[in-house]
């Protein structure tokens, strides 16, 4: 029952940990989640702060949403 | 089943003690007023002993416990249990990933998460201005947590027939009743947030924790008293059928990470038969529906005319309605399969063919059923109508007509139930071709 979401681990753990996070994840941004090859693949590589430079968005934004929605976040790396 | 004469003198004697506190509840005492006494009693007794005996007091006539009295029971009985919860060493079956059991405790879990995450809203609400941000994802993480209905509906269409076909009939009967209290209270919740920006946020908390109390007593409930008891009942072809039947009503909040395959698929001749005998009754039912033998392409005279059993299978299976079955003894005994699950108005699962329909009904609308069932075989009425919209846009049509002999005796009951908006849409003409 753990709701703190690393921002350093691979996106792949994030999702399998929290599966409910695919929905807020994808209407963030990162559409390729959708997927199930890319998640196994490019997931498991790359973590929130790189997916968030990927997409060029602003981490701090998609840390703000997750606390949002009621979880705790650590490991956000402030661009 | 279990009868009077069976029991020992200090079984005889808690019987007598549960009909004496069920008997207060039922005369308005409250739940704690009869902990104590129930703790002192029944401290060491298996959920299912408890269960039966509250079956047999609800069954006997001599007395006027409801099961309204025993839900009441319910929290004193989940109290009893939360003292002295065990757990079993080793690796077994229902431990695994996909069987259903591991299912129903993983969504729990999650859950249990997504209340801790309301909370945390909740609480980043007090006071502040109304965050939209916080309100929009207070929302995601209610529609989450909604999807219990997926869990509560696996548990009431799937895992309750089979209690009911070994005899455990008051559980399901309860524990409906209660699910369905928990549904009013989501509701409530649900409500409250659509009206946050005219009447605060206190009232969305207080609902909350209204729901939220509810919710968890669930929770305790099933992984405490149901699933300890069916797991001590159902064999692992029961299980296989709801892990197989589980998919068509879908999961809360986490799906199942690979399919559960038991070690052992086929379940030995020996105890199959032993417990066919023990479940004489519905597979009598079952046999009598065997087709196999039949040829599947002989013409066979239907109406005005001929058809095959093939062709009959899959006109029933065309028409653009959902329909069901049951006997004149009122058991469910065929649903056809036309219309896609997610558009289905009425769910059916097929391993609760075979089932009572008096058992297929939550508490509430049973009364209701009772009596249309009454009325459409004594002839009161031949037909009943029905119709309601549904939330995702269908205008839902339902009929029940009584199906009748040639000589005029009942046979049984066809509901059919049509999305009746396409039709209700069309206007103008239309009589060329697409």
């Amino acid at each position: 029952m753990n709701n703190t979401i690393d921002f350093t681990v691979p996106v792949y753990t994030v999702i399998k940990e929290h599966p409910e996070l695919k929905g807020i994840l994808v209407e963030f941004g990162f559409k390729p989640l959708t997927d199930p090859a890319m998640l196994n693949t490019a997931g498991r590589l790359v973590n929130l702060n790189q997916g968030a430079k990927k997409i060029k968005a602003d981490v701090n934004v998609l840390a703000q949403q997750l606390e949002w929605n009621g979880y705790d976040v650590k490991g956000v790396e402030n661009v | 089943m279990s009868s009077a004469e069976h029991l020992t003198e200090k079984e005889r004697q808690r019987v007598v003690v549960l009909t004496d506190i069920l008997t207060r509840l039922h005369r308005g005492a409250t739940p704690e007023s009869v902990q104590t006494e129930f703790d002192q009693h029944f401290q060491g007794i298996s959920a299912i002993e408890i269960s039966l005996m509250e079956h047999q007091l609800i069954e006997n006539d001599d007395n006027d416990i409801t099961f309204e009295d025993v839900m009441k029971l319910c929290n004193v009985h989940a109290n009893l249990f939360k003292n002295r919860v065990t757990e079993a060493g080793g690796t077994s079956e229902f431990e695994k990933h996909g069987h259903p059991v591991h299912v129903l405790k993983s969504e729990n879990q999650a859950m249990r998460a997504a209340m801790m995450r309301i909370n945390r809203l909740l609480q980043k609400l007090d006071g502040a201005d109304v965050e939209s941000g916080i309100i929009k994802g207070l929302g995601n993480q209610l529609r989450l947590l909604g999807q219990f209905e997926q869990h509560y509906q696996r548990k009431e269409e799937i895992i309750f027939p089979v209690m009911e076909k070994y005899g455990h009939l008051a559980p399901p009967k309860v524990m409906w009743g209660v699910d369905d209290q928990i549904r009013g209270l989501f509701q409530v919740v649900l409500d409250e947030l659509a009206q946050v920006e005219t009447k605060g946020v206190a009232a969305v908390k207080e609902s909350f924790t209204a729901f939220q109390h509810e919710f968890n007593e669930m929770i305790f409930k099933e992984e405490s008293i149901l699933i300890p008891l069916v797991l001590e009942v159902f064999n692992e072809d029961d299980w296989i059928a709801i892990a197989l039947d589980s998919k068509q009503y879908g999961y809360a909040i986490v799906e199942p990470e690979e399919e559960w395959i038991p070690n052992r698929v086929d379940f030995s001749e020996s105890v199959t038969s032993d417990k066919l005998k023990e479940d004489k009754q519905v597979q009598d039912k079952a046999e009598t529906l065997t087709i196999d033998q039949l040829p599947r392409d002989k013409e066979l005279p239907f109406g005005q005319g001929y058809l095959t059993l093939n062709e009959v299978g899959k006109i029933l299976d065309l028409l653009p309605l959902e329909l069901t079955f049951i006997n004149k003894n009122d058991v469910f005994k065929y649903f056809n399969d036309s219309i896609p699950d997610e558009e289905k108005a009425f769910l059916r699962a097929p391993s609760a063919i075979g089932r009572e329909v008096k058992n297929c009904h939550p508490p509430k609308s049973l009364a209701m059923v009772l009596q249309l069932i009454e009325d459409l075989r004594n002839g009161v009425k031949d037909k009943e109508q029905m119709w309601f919209e549904r939330q995702n846009g269908q205008f839902i049509h339902v009929t029940y007509v009584a199906v009748r002999d040639d000589d005029g005796s009942y046979m049984g009951i066809l509901e059919y139930v049509q999305d009746i908006q396409p039709l209700r849409a069309l206007t103008g003409m239309k009589r060329g071709l697409d």
